[in-house]
């Protein structure tokens, strides 16, 4: 009756993922890669079980996809914002492998009040 | 004494400049849960010297600053109209779905129940009570076609009465908009008068975009103006222009004009884009449907109905009153009123002659019948494509709601983790999060094949 436990595990990810994209939470973010990471090798492996499990399976799956279809849609706003405001501070959003900035031409007019 | 004097204006100036942060401070935390209130930042600045020998005059409140990112604001505008839409269709299109009625429960089952009847006349073509049960299921069923489009008639008018509740709202938010921008005009620059009543201008503002897709443009004296529908303007300084709903003919619903140019079909966000979208694009859209299939029911049981014979042996004549056309057949599909007060008249033989059933079994075989959709499906059918199409309809625009709920979360939770912060580090801390978020990415498109992999494994 339970689902394959790598589906379960992917889709609750997925939902954290989501949820922390949703919510700005940058510490889980970084936590979920690795757990990503590691639920996608175990999808590879492990052996599906018996028949009424199979149906709670693909019941996962389709969860997982669409919390991933919800990952991809916030992921988007955050890429779109992210180039808005670099755009609005006439700098582009480049950054190198370590994650250094390059550096950011200040627009006062941006800080006033609307 | 005057070294001394100085030193001791200077520094009261500098307790005083301290003593407003605190207070901003104290105003900053009791509002903290108060709609449209933008965190408070005093700007202090150095107060020159008199001259080369003194050091200085201390430090005093420049400005009051308030913490808004206008860029987040902006895309907060842009998603609220959006998502309000979505729900006003889901809420608006869930009413017409339950009007549908559940599968087998609605003209489903009063279509088979008419062929049944007309199945077991053919097995007693002389009965009377088996015509008069014939009679009774095509009463029943013509009037549960007049009920279905008379439901959809009145959800479009029960639409109306939201969608003036929503004008109503509109013209009092855009009045307050209007008053708004009047007292900022007038309000000393940067003074927290000025910084309260914007504060007030965000909170009317969100509102406004929750009922309908607004764009604000900034005024040189410090007001906003605001357009709806695609550049109508709503508010222009101080004056606020009336958006006028009034009823139309000939089916009486309500047609929005603005400055007397009618812009019912420009609105497309907010909560009155989705009950304009509901009202105009997807009733019609059902009420063609069950047009059509009103329409072919009364034709296909009229032609074999014409091509009969009844009780008498006379040619038969039309079962249903013919449909004008298709558009309204619903609204009007009635039986004949000379067969509802005759039932010899109604035609179940396909001979003149007496207990020949031909035609009431060639009526009875039309529940298997592909007349419709180009002969593509049975009447059942097209029902239930129908009531699917009204459940699938329902179900994307909640689906989408909650998708558009989930970005205005996010740019909420952003504009907040921002709000405050130096530019420099609001642009790091976007990129942080960015990056945070193309880490999990690049594993998205390998969860996806998995995904797939598995499900083909699985077989379903």
């Amino acid at each position: 009756m339970r689902p394959h436990p790598a589906a379960l595990r992917l889709r609750s990810i997925l939902d954290r993922l989501a949820s922390a994209l949703a919510t700005v939470n940058i510490d889980t973010l970084l936590a979920c890669e690795a757990e990503l990471a590691a639920a996608l090798a175990d999808l590879g492996g492990g052996r599906l079980a018996d028949e009424p499990s199979r149906e709670a399976t693909v019941r996962e799956l389709a969860a997982a996809r669409s919390a991933l279809t919800r990952c991809r849609r916030l992921g988007a706003t955050i890429g779109d914002l992210t180039r808005m405001s670099m755009a609005a501070r006439g700098d582009s959003p480049a950054y190198g492998r370590q994650g250094e900035t390059r550096p950011t031409t200040r627009v006062h007019s941006l800080e006033a009040k609307v | 004494m005057s070294g001394l004097f100085s030193a001791l204006t200077s520094a009261t100036r500098a307790l005083e400049a301290q003593r407003f942060g605190l207070e901003l401070t104290g105003q900053n935390i009791a509002n903290v849960n108060t709609p449209g209130y933008a965190r408070r930042e005093v700007v202090l600045a150095s107060v020159p010297p008199n001259d080369l020998f003194s050091a200085g005059n201390g430090v005093d409140v420049e400005a009051v600053r308030a913490a808004r990112d206008r860029m987040l604001e902006r895309r907060l505008q842009m998603e609220r109209p959006a998502e309000q839409r979505d729900a006003a269709i889901a809420d608006t299109l869930s009413v017409v779905d339950a009007a549908i009625g559940r599968p087998g429960q609605s003209i489903d089952a009063l279509l088979d129940a008419f062929f049944d009847s007309a199945s077991r006349l053919s097995e007693d073509p002389t009965s009377t009570p088996a015509r008069y049960e014939t009679i009774r299921a095509g009463q029943s069923l013509a009037s549960a076609f007049r009920d279905m489009a008379g439901r959809m008639d009145t959800e479009q008018h029960a639409i109306d009465t939201q969608i003036q509740g929503a004008v109503d709202e509109i013209n009092d938010l855009a009045g307050r908009f209007a008053s708004l921008n009047s007292r900022i005009g007038a309000a000393t620059d940067g003074s927290t008068i000025e910084l309260q009543l914007r504060d007030e201008q965000s909170t009317v503002l969100d509102r406004l975009s929750q009922l309908v897709d607004v764009d604000t443009v900034a005024r040189s004296g410090g007001g906003v103006d605001l357009t709806i529908g695609g550049g109508h303007p709503l508010v222009i300084g101080a004056s606020a222009i009336r958006l006028e709903a009034t009823s139309t003919p000939p089916d009486g619903l309500l047609a929005l004009a603005c400055n007397g140019q009618t812009i019912t079909s420009d609105i497309a966000g907010g909560r009155l884009g989705g009950f304009l979208q509901v009202r105009d694009v997807f009733i019609p859209g059902y009420l063609d449907r069950l047009d059509a299939l009103a329409y072919q029911v009364a034709t296909e049981v009229n032609a074999l109905h014409a091509d009969g014979y009844d009780a008498a042996g006379n040619a038969g004549g039309a079962f249903f009153v013919a449909p004008a056309a298709v558009a309204g057949a619903a609204a009007s599909l009635a039986l004949d009123p000379d067969l509802e007060a005759d039932p010899q008249l109604l035609a179940a033989a396909g001979v003149p002659a007496a207990g020949d059933n031909q035609t009431a079994r060639a009526i009875a075989g039309l529940r298997d019948m592909r007349v419709m959709n180009g002969g593509q499906s049975t009447l059942s059918e097209a029902w239930a494509q129908f009531a699917y199409r009204v459940g699938s309809d329902t179900q994307a625009a909640r689906h989408e709601q909650l998708s558009r709920a989930d970005i205005v979360k996010q740019v909420a939770a952003l504009a907040d983790a921002v709000s405050g912060v130096s530019l420099d580090e609001e642009a790091m801390m976007m990129l942080r999060f960015q990056r945070a978020y193309e880490a999990n990415a690049q594993f998205f498109r390998a969860v996806d094949e998995s995904i797939d992999t598995l499900l083909q494994m699985i077989g379903s």
